[in-house]
This record gives structure tokens, C-alpha cells and sequence, in this order.
């Protein structure tokens, strides 16, 4: 089943000569509980891609549907709280919010969600990242490797639909990279979550189901010609 | 340096509403000082002119000089103008008017700060020149030529040509103080040198005192008395006080609200720029070089801005020329025809502005050199500092997570904060206390008013003279008369007697009682008029007796006085056994220490100066058959001795002790001064007391506030009438005066409020550039929160509670501030110093709450913190989540 599909996705940027095509058609469909590879070179169009997945970015043309739904169809406030049960983000920069605690921090889509925090699953989630012993520290205590576990956690908190994962190891030494990614595709699978991860490490692309390659903000076929 | 110039100047240009709003901050900044410090130093100076027309011009004047002196006077090289004079003598008119003439030189009416406004100055020996408000009051028209008989005791019968109008010495007038002035007559230089007055005018930049002690010791003078120094005009110069305080105080709020805003804004301009500085680094610019950028942009920042604030400081102040306001250093209120640009001012606004600006640019100096330069250029300096404390606070438990953020942000940031707070509690502060002191006089006015008194703004005032004998005085249905004309809203009238009190000399306050007498005796009861002794040994070495008045009041004043005891202290007078017993309401000056009754720069507490309570006996004594035969009063008062057969003594059983004198109880002559006790007893015990019966000797009258000009006309010709009826009668026209003064002071409220504005104002843009720094700043935090599911409302709603947050602490610190301010102003106003400091007693004695300026303040500070979100939230708004997540990396 279809839990991500983009029908002719552009993201133009510019006018007239200065007009750079940084997502030039793409047409994407991806299955549910798949782990996905996004490669690409530097400037590839990859990270757009993955903003206009995750409603971050809207687009100059194209449809993004995540469970059946036009994403970009919706309106500003609608799309934000579609993200924050419906998408998990974790960034090359791990993005967490300096002055919250790993706690606060993980919970944060929830609470903004006014729901109530499942403590067992945030507990077991943070046990599974092995990150609990750390549950009251700040950011600026934790090294990267946590960081970024607790970004996964903060993604996969709100048990969403799908995981977008921009260059997560980025960051990152190749040791912790690969203890990172292992615990990334081991929590997706443990709560049926699918996972879509940009990358220019082919080594860890590997490690997906499948490896979706852009070039100029194109998708490449196997035989690596734009389709 | 040239170079670093350039590039400063690109930042400038580059960083176009931030430079803007710099050298905004120092223009405000230098403008608040310059403007405030030009406008006390303008008040200061129309202070000395006010002092000027009460005491004179000259700084000194000598007596009894010799004809060789003077000349050596005028040959001086620091003297500016020399002025002689002498008393003619006291001319009676026919309707009772005593007017001073004065034998003077022309230079006299410059001495005291008047002028011929028709014809000229009297030069021949028949000639004389009056000013205009005494011609009316001598009922003689302003006819140039006219012949006046005049008759003085001294001189006789004579007769003078009227050849000049003097303008009005509206003091003089307002005091009831009459001269006439008659040609100098060069020969009574040689012959009766003792009478004469010699009035001195220093240059200016000289020591006016020392100038005087050096000028008397120049011509010879041993005897240290002939010379007397204008203290209370070397007191308005400031020559007699080594440090202007007022001034001080004044200078170093207004550097600290400047300080902070420049500092603030500079700081956060330098902070907002660390990533550039990084950059520089990076590519090999040395810490110096750094340094050199920040410095030269100060200058060029500091230039345009400290010229540009002082320049409209300037404008504004002349701007302000010809209105009415209050000086900062007295109560007083002035017109602002007079306009001194301060130089000093201008100097501390260029000083502080420098400073700030200075000790901001190094702070920002010192950062970016500390920090790496790829720390600078990630902007990764702040999240380093972050400390966490183990358990949430308590007021954290109530507040979402948005909230939260919003919180634990205002916590990380405290140097904001706290400058925040600083910035805002001084403007808030300022316009609460003024606003406090306002609603306390209008509380104490209107409970005065509540129980049927506006006599301290009485707009007539008639009061017998202390010569005038005891028994003398106006009938209850003469003053019917003036209550009988529409539009008279009261008319106030007492029964005075100036006696003695016997007292044991135990009944002395000890160290304060005792220094009082002395103190009484020898300077404060008028020496130099003759009226006796203050303090005479009693029958006995244990008893004395001192100078006192005793008041009759009738039934309706006995009612008032019950309620002013009521609402004043919290007490119950018995009236009715007042009516009928020999019982009385005691007032007993307070003194410190050193019993000078005036003195507030003394050491200790004032302290009553006798040691009388409730149901203490005190016995009167006043000389009945002398006041009966209707004696001269100043026979009776400076012969004690001669009279003491006639003296007989009443005794009285106090029943309350009132801490201030109520006004209209008070009779205006210099031997019933409020320093002296007073006994307030009933109209039958005054009369059982001393035979005297239906005779007022002072009066009040006030007048409807739209009182038309007709009745005023004929309150005034009633009233002056009846002073014609004694001789010498003060008779004082408050009307005009006490219009002007309230308009002065609706012009003096919008002032203060104008200043606690621009206070409020600067403090705001420094709050408002605070926290708009503080959020752009981490807009990044804001798109990651928007990527994870914040939406746009609840953005706004986070930012908005950020910006309420600060508001809410800036506005309950101010609160506090201003609290403790008020309950200073309060306890000083209405305990510590309530006599002698402010001229009409407190009479609200419960503190309360302004909660209006309250109000306002939380206002003001709630909004200025919800609007400097604004901006930034609409900034944040427009950023792309994805530019606002990549501006970190």
C-alpha cells in the first residue's frame, strides 16, 4: 500500500535566466514500512524534495499525497498539524530546541498537539535509543550521536505515518553514523513506520530497501538516466 | 585609521534602520539631558530673578559707611552697581495706609529689580515717584504732577510732586509692602551716615561672599555686623551650598535611563554582528583591527547623534520659552521667560552617551574576539550558556509547552532582562511617584475642602497690624457685610490676643525646649523689632514664661476644629466643654535639636518644644487693664516690666494638642509666627478671659471659583475699606495671583507628564529593541518548532505571551519601585517632615494605592511588550521554515 506518492513535483526558483529548476518533475511513490534512500550529489535537489514531502516547502507545481491526502492542498495551519501527526523530522543538524530538556524536547509535537504524553512509550522509545539516563539533560550536555537520538525520538513520538530523515549522520563520525542508522531502521520497523532518508553516504544507502537517486532535480532511473 | 572609517561607514549604511535607530537612541538620549538639565538650570535662574525682586539685586549691602568709603566701593573693580539709600520715614495716609519712603539713589529701583514706567525719578527734594498698586492703595490717582501731602512722624507735614509711576514689585504687593521713593540727598552722606544703606552688586564670576568679606575688609570695615550678605539670593545662586544635589540627582537619573538605552541597542547591534566579526577573523583580520571597526563606527554613530540630540535639545527648550512651569529644585512655580542652555548638561549628555556607547562597543568587542571565528560565524555562542536545574519550577507546572519555551528563554536571557526592567522602572517609577504626589496633595485638598476650608487659598486676607491694640478689631456684622455679596463662599474670622504662657520649666522638651527659647530669644522673635524678650524668668527660678497667642473660636470654628482633629489625628475634642469650661486646644512648635523651629538641615527629629499632654494645666497671662485701656501693642509687648501690675492669669485644662496649626486660625503678624505656641479656646472663655468681645483681627475670604468681575469688585472695595478702618491693616488680593498659580500648575502637570513620556518612551525602545533582538535571534528555534507542528497561531500566541511575559515583570518591578518610592514620599510628606518643609500641611494621614498610574503602568509595559513582538513575529511569519531551519547552518 501507497503511503507516499508525488505526482510531477516541481520547485522552481527565480525568474526568466536566473531560474534554477531544483525539483524538476518527480514522480515518487513509496509503499508503507519501506526504508527508502534518497542519493544525490551536493545540490541535487534531494533536501527539496524531502521539505515539499514533509510540507515544509510548498511547491511551484505538482501534488504530494501522504495516506491518500494532497498535503499542499491544505491550508497553512491544517498542513502543520497533518505534520505533526502525520510526520517525523530529524535533521543533519539535529535541530533541538536548546533551552528544553530530552524530555521536553521529544514530547514537543505532542504537546503542541495538546494531547497527553504516552510516558510508556516515550520510556520505551528512549530505552530503545538508549537515551533514558539522559532524560533531564539540555542539549548542550548531550554529544552528538545523542543529539541526534534524540531527534529520531522526537520523530518517531507521535508514532507518525512516515520519517523524514535529512542527511541525519551528517554530522556525524562514521562509527556513530552507523549506530545511528541501525537504531533509526530498527525503531521504524519496530512501530511499522516508514522511513525516507537522504544520504550521500552510498554505504548507508545501502542499508535501505530501496535507493532512489536525483540528479539536477530529477529521479534517475537503474540505469542512471533521468525518467 | 581612515580605513577602518570606511568600512564603519559601510556598516552603517549597510545596517540602515539599525544605524537609525542608534543614533535615534543617542539623540533621545543626549536630547532628555540637555533639555531636562537646561530646563532646572532655566528654573534656577528664574529662581535667582524671583529672588531678585524679593530681596534685591545686590549680592551684599553695607550700613553706615562713610562718604570715603563708598567712593572706594565704586572704585572697586569687581563691584557692578553701588546703590545708597535711606528711610525717610513712615507717611500715614488719610485712609489709614502706612507707606515706607525711601531716600534713594536711581540705581535703587535696578537693586530692586523695578523700573519708572511714567515719568521719572524723583531728582529734586519735592519730588516723588510711587508704584502703581500703592497709588490704589493710597486711593490717589496715577495723575503725573499731581501734588501729595504727605505727613510722617519723622519729617512732618510736607509736600511732593508725584513725577514717576514705578511698576509693581509683585512680591511687594503681594506681601502688602508699600514704599514711596524721594530724590537721594547727597548730604546726609556727611551728616547721618549710621542710617545709611549701601546695596552692592558684584560682576558676575566672582564669589559673591567672599567677594563681600574682601570688599568689607578693602574699605575698612571692623565691625563684622555692618556688613549682611543677600543670603537668600547667594541660597538661589547655589553659592551657599558647596554641591548641587538637585542637580546631581537630576543628571544621574537621566545618564542612567540614556546610558541604558545606548547600551543596550549598541549591544545588541555589536552582538547581531558577531557572525560578520567571525568572518573578518577568519579571513586573518586581527583582534585589533576588530576593535579599530566598532570604535570608528562609535565615532562616526556618536557624532551625528550627541550633535544632532543637543541641537534639538536646544530648539526645544527655547520652544519652551514663555511657559509656565515649576522648577525641579522648589515648589515655586515660574514662567519660563528665561532660557540658559546649559552647558554642563550638554557635557554630561555627551559624556554619558560616549560612555554608554563606549563600554557597549567593548563589551561587543571583547565577544567577538573571545569567541572562535567559527563559532562567531555559526552564531553558536548562546546555546553554550544554557544550565539547567533539575526539577521544573513551580510556575512552569502551569504553563504549556510553548510557554515554557517562552519562559525558560526569558530565564536564559537575564542580562536582557534586568536591563530591561531597569530601563522601564526608571520612566514608570518617575511618572507613579509624580502621579502619587498629585492625587496626595488632591486627597489632602479635598478633605480639607470636605469639611468647609479652602482658607490656604484664600483669595483675601485681612489682618490687623500687631500694633494695633488688642481690643481693636472688626465687628461680626462689618465682615456680614462682605459675606452678604453673591458669590462669597465663606468668610473666616478670629479673635487674637498675644500673651504669655507660664510654664514650670520642667514643661520645657528638654534639650529641644530649652535650645528653643535661646534660640527664640535671640534670633527668632524679631530682635531687631523691638517687641521684647521671648522668654522672661517667671515668678519663681523654677517657672518662665514665653510669647504665645491665644485664639477665640466661634461654635462654627469650634466644629471645625473637632473635625480637623478627627480626620488629623484620629482624636475626639469635647467642643461643647470648650463653649463652657476653662479648657483649650494646644499647638506647640516642633524643633530639632538646636530648637531652630525652620531648620531642616539639623540634626535629629523634630520634637514638640514642650512637654504638655491631655488633661496638663497651663496658665495665660496677658496684661487685661492694658489691653482694655487699648494700649500700643508694641508698648506692651517690648515693656514687660512697666506693664507687670496689669498682667492676669487664666488657667486652662488642655484637652487635645493639635500637630499643625490650621491656617485660618492664625493671625499674619510677625509676633504670632506658627513658631510661637498657640491656645485655641472658645469665643466666651476669650471673652472671660480678656473683656473683649465681637472683635475679629484676622480675616479670610474666599470666593466662588466663577466668581463674576462685579462681585469681585465688590468683595475688593468692601475689603479695602475695611482696612482703611485701621492703620497699617495688612490687606493682601490673592485672586489674580491664585488663578495664575493654578494655571501654572495645569501647565507645570503637563510638563512632568511630558518628561515621564519621554522617560517611558526611551525606556520603551530599549524594551522594545530587547526583545525584538531576543527573538530574532532565534528564529531558528522558531522553524524548528513550526517543522515539528507548531502552527501559526499558536506561534503567535508563544511569542505574544514572550513578549506579555516581559511586559508583566518590567511592569510588577516598576510597581514595586514605585511602592516603595510612594511610601517614602508618603512617610516623608506626612510624618517626618510635615511642618516647615511644605508650606500647607498633609492633611491625608492613611497611605493608599494610585491604582490609576498603577493601572497606566502595567498598561504601558504590557503593550510595549506585545508590541515589540509584532515585528519580529511578522518577520519570523514571512522566513520559510526551511530558510528559518538553514539560517543555523
Amino acid at each position: 500500500m501507497k503511503i507516499l506518492e508525488t505526482k510531477s513535483l516541481k520547485k522552481y526558483y527565480g525568474k526568466g535566466d536566473n531560474l534554477v529548476k531544483a525539483v524538476d518533475g518527480v514522480d515518487l511513490s513509496i509503499e508503507e514500512g519501506k526504508f527508502v534512500a534518497i542519493v544525490g550529489s551536493s545540490g541535487s535537489g534531494k533536501t527539496t524534495l524531502l521539505h515539499m514531502i514533509g510540507g515544509l516547502d510548498r511547491p511551484t507545481e505538482g501534488k504530494v499525497f501522504i495516506d491518500n491526502k494532497d498535503i499542499h492542498s491544505m491550508d497553512d495551519e491544517s498542513l502543520a498539524i497533518f505534520r505533526r501527526r502525520k510526520v517525523g523530522f530529524v535533521f543533519q543538524t539535529y535541530n533541538l530546541i536548546p533551552v528544553l530538556n530530552v524530555w521536553e524536547n521529544i514530547t514537543l509535537p505532542i504537546e503542541f498537539d495538546l494531547k497527553t504524553v504516552d510516558n510508556e512509550f516515550i520510556e520505551e522509545l528512549m530505552r530503545t535509543l538508549n537515551i533514558y539516563d539522559k532524560k533531564n539533560a539540555l542539549p548542550n550536555q548531550l554529544s552528538g550521536g545523542q543529539q541526534q537520538r534524540v531527534a529520531i525520538a522526537r520523530a518517531l513520538a507521535t508514532r507518525p505515518a512516515i520519517v523524514l530523515a535529512d542527511e541525519p549522520t551528517g554530522n556525524l563520525d562514521s562509527k556513530t553514523s552507523l549506530e545511528v542508522i541501525n537504531l533509526l531502521k530498527q525503531s521504524v520497523r519496530k512501530y511499522h513506520q516508514t522511513l525516507v532518508m537522504i544520504t550521500h553516504d552510498e554505504k548507508l544507502a545501502q542499508m535501505a530497501n530501496r535507493i532512489v537517486r536525483i540528479e539536477d532535480g530529477k529521479l534517475l532511473n537503474r540505469e542512471g538516466e533521468p525518467c | 585609521m581612515l580605513k577602518y572609517m570606511k568600512i564603519a561607514w559601510k556598516h552603517i549604511k549597510e545596517y540602515k534602520k539599525r544605524s537609525i535607530a542608534m543614533i535615534l537612541s543617542i539623540i533621545l538620549s543626549t536630547f532628555l539631558i540637555v533639555t531636562m538639565g537646561s530646563l532646572s538650570e532655566s528654573a534656577r535662574v528664574l529662581q535667582v530673578d524671583d529672588m531678585i525682586q524679593n530681596t534685591g539685586r545686590n549680592h551684599v549691602f553695607y550700613n553706615g559707611l562713610s562718604k570715603d568709603q563708598i567712593d572706594k566701593i565704586r572704585k572697586e573693580e569687581n563691584v557692578k552697581e553701588v546703590a545708597n539709600s535711606f528711610n525717610y520715614g513712615t507717611w500715614k495716609s488719610n485712609n489709614g495706609v502706612n507707606v515706607d519712603i525711601l531716600t534713594g539713589e536711581e540705581k535703587l529701583l535696578y537693586m530692586l529689580d523695578t523700573e519708572i514706567i511714567e515719568g521719572k525719578y524723583p531728582t529734586e527734594p519735592n519730588e516723588i515717584a510711587i508704584e502703581g498698586w500703592v497709588l490704589d492703595r493710597l486711593r490717589l490717582p496715577h495723575e503725573l504732577n499731581k501734588n501729595i501731602k504727605l505727613s510722617s512722624k519723622e519729617n512732618g507735614e510736607k509736600e511732593f510732586k508725584l513725577v514717576g509711576i514705578i511698576k509693581n514689585r509683585l512680591h511687594s504687593q503681594s506681601h502688602d509692602f508699600r514704599n514711596a521713593f524721594i530724590a537721594f540727598d547727597e548730604g546726609k552722606l556727611a551728616q547721618d551716615k549710621e542710617s545709611i544703606e549701601t546695596l552692592v552688586e558684584f560682576k558676575e564670576g566672582v564669589t559673591y561672599k567672599n567677594e563681600a568679606k574682601k570688599l568689607g575688609k578693602a574699605i575698612g570695615i571692623k565691625d563684622k555686623s555692618q556688613i549682611q550678605l543677600n543670603k537668600m539670593l547667594l541660597d538661589a545662586m547655589g553659592e551657599l551650598e558647596a554641591v548641587d544635589w538637585n542637580l546631581v540627582r537630576i543628571s544621574l537619573l537621566l545618564m542612567l535611563v540614556g546610558g541604558i538605552v545606548i547600551y543596550s541597542l549598541y549591544s545588541i547591534s555589536v552582538l547581531k554582528r558577531v557572525q560578520e566579526y567571525g568572518m573578518m577573523r577568519a579571513i586573518c583580520s586581527t583582534k585589533k583591527q576588530i576593535i579599530y571597526i566598532i570604535l570608528s563606527e562609535i565615532f562616526i554613530l556618536y557624532i551625528v547623534g550627541a550633535s544632532l540630540g543637543s541641537l534639538t535639545g536646544m530648539l526645544f527648550t527655547y520652544v519652551l520659552k514663555g511657559s509656565k512651569m515649576a522648577i525641579f529644585i522648589t515648589e515655586a512655580q515660574y514662567k519660563l521667560d528665561t532660557v540658559v542652555i546649559s552647558k554642563f548638561s550638554i557635557g554630561l549628555a555627551m559624556l554619558s552617551a560616549l560612555g554608554s556607547i563606549l563600554l557597549a562597543g567593548l563589551r561587543g568587542g571583547i565577544l567577538a574576539n573571545k569567541v572562535s571565528p567559527i563559532e562567531a560565524m555559526n552564531k553558536a555562542t548562546q546555546d553554550k550558556n544554557i544550565e539547567t536545574k533539575g526539577r521544573e519550577s513551580f510556575i512552569e507546572r502551569f504553563m504549556n509547552v510553548q510557554n515554557k519555551v517562552s519562559y525558560k528563554n526569558l530565564k536564559r536571557n537575564k542580562k536582557v532582562l534586568i536591563f530591561t526592567i531597569i530601563a522601564m522602572a526608571v520612566g514608570s517609577t518617575f511618572f507613579m511617584a509624580k502621579s502619587f504626589k498629585e492625587e496626595l496633595h488632591g486627597r489632602s485638598r479635598e478633605k480639607l475642602e470636605s469639611i468647609g476650608d479652602k482658607s490656604p487659598w484664600s483669595e483675601i486676607l485681612l489682618n490687623l497690624d500687631m500694633n494695633e491694640p488688642m481690643k481693636n478689631g472688626y465687628t461680626k456684622e462689618q465682615l456680614d457685610e462682605i459675606k452678604k455679596i453673591p458669590q462669597v463662599e465663606n468668610v473666616f474670622y478670629i479673635q487674637a490676643l498675644y500673651s504669655k504662657l507660664k510654664l514650670d520649666k520642667e514643661q520645657l522638651n528638654e534639650t529641644n525646649g530649652e535650645n528653643y527659647i535661646k534660640f527664640m530669644n535671640e534670633k527668632g522673635f524679631y530682635p531687631d523689632m523691638n517687641l521684647g524678650d521671648f522668654y522672661i524668668e517667671g515668678d519663681t527660678k523654677d517657672s518662665v514664661m514665653i510669647r504665645n497667642v491665644v485664639t477665640g473660636l466661634r461654635d462654627k470654628d469650634l466644629e471645625y476644629l473637632g473635625k480637623i482633629f478627627s480626620i488629623l489625628q484620629n482624636e475626639k475634642i469635647d467642643i461643647n466643654r470648650m463653649k463652657n469650661e476653662p479648657v483649650a486646644v494646644v499647638y506647640i512648635p516642633k524643633t530639632k535639636e538646636n530648637g531652630a523651629p525652620y531648620d531642616e538641615k539639623a540634626k535629629g527629629r523634630y520634637e514638640p518644644v514642650l512637654d504638655i499632654k491631655n488633661g496638663d494645666k497651663i496658665k495665660v497671662t496677658i496684661p487685661k487693664e492694658g489691653y482694655a485701656k487699648g494700649i500700643d501693642n508694641m508698648e506692651l509687648l517690648s515693656e514687660h516690666k512697666k506693664y507687670s501690675s496689669q498682667y492676669v492669669d487664666k488657667e486652662f485644662t488642655v484637652i487635645g494638642i493639635v500637630d499643625e496649626l490650621p491656617t485660618q486660625y492664625r493671625d499674619q503678624n510677625v509676633v504670632a509666627m506658627p513658631t510661637v505656641p498657640y491656645v485655641l479656646i472658645s469665643e466666651n472663655m476669650f471673652k472671660e478671659l480678656s473683656g473683649i468681645d465681637n472683635s475679629y483681627r484676622a480675616v479670610r475670604i474666599n470666593l466662588e471659583e466663577n466668581i463674576s468681575k462685579e462681585n469681585y469688585k465688590a468683595v475688593k472695595e468692601k475689603s479695602q475699606e475695611l482696612s482703611e478702618v485701621f492703620e497699617r491693616t495688612l490687606f493682601v488680593d490673592m485672586y489674580e495671583y491664585n488663578k495664575e498659580q493654578e494655571k501654572s500648575s495645569i501647565t507645570d502637570n503637563l510638563f512632568q507628564n511630558a518628561i515621564a513620556v519621554i522617560l517611558i518612551m526611551i525606556s520603551g525602545l530599549s524594551i522594545y529593541n530587547n526583545i525584538n533582538y531576543n527573538l530574532i535571534s532565534r528564529t531558528r528555534e522558531h522553524g524548528i518548532m513550526k517543522s515539528i507542528g507548531l502552527t501559526k497561531k499558536q506561534f503567535r500566541k508563544m511569542i505574544g505571551f514572550e513578549g506579555i511575559m516581559y511586559g508583566s515583570i518590567s511592569a510588577v518591578f516598576s510597581c514595586i519601585v514605585a511602592l516603595i518610592a510612594e511610601i517614602g514620599i508618603f512617610v516623608y510628606q506626612v510624618y517626618l517632615f510635615p511642618l516647615y518643609v511644605f508650606p500647607i500641611p498633609t492633611y491625608t494621614k492613611g497611605f493608599f494605592i494610585d491604582w490609576k498610574s498603577f493601572l497606566i503602568v502595567i498598561a504601558i509595559n504590557l503593550s510595549i511588550g506585545y508590541i515589540a513582538t509584532i515585528g519580529p513575529r511578522r518577520q519570523v511569519d514571512k522566513i520559510e521554515i526551511t530558510d528559518a531551519i538553514r539560517s543555523i547552518d
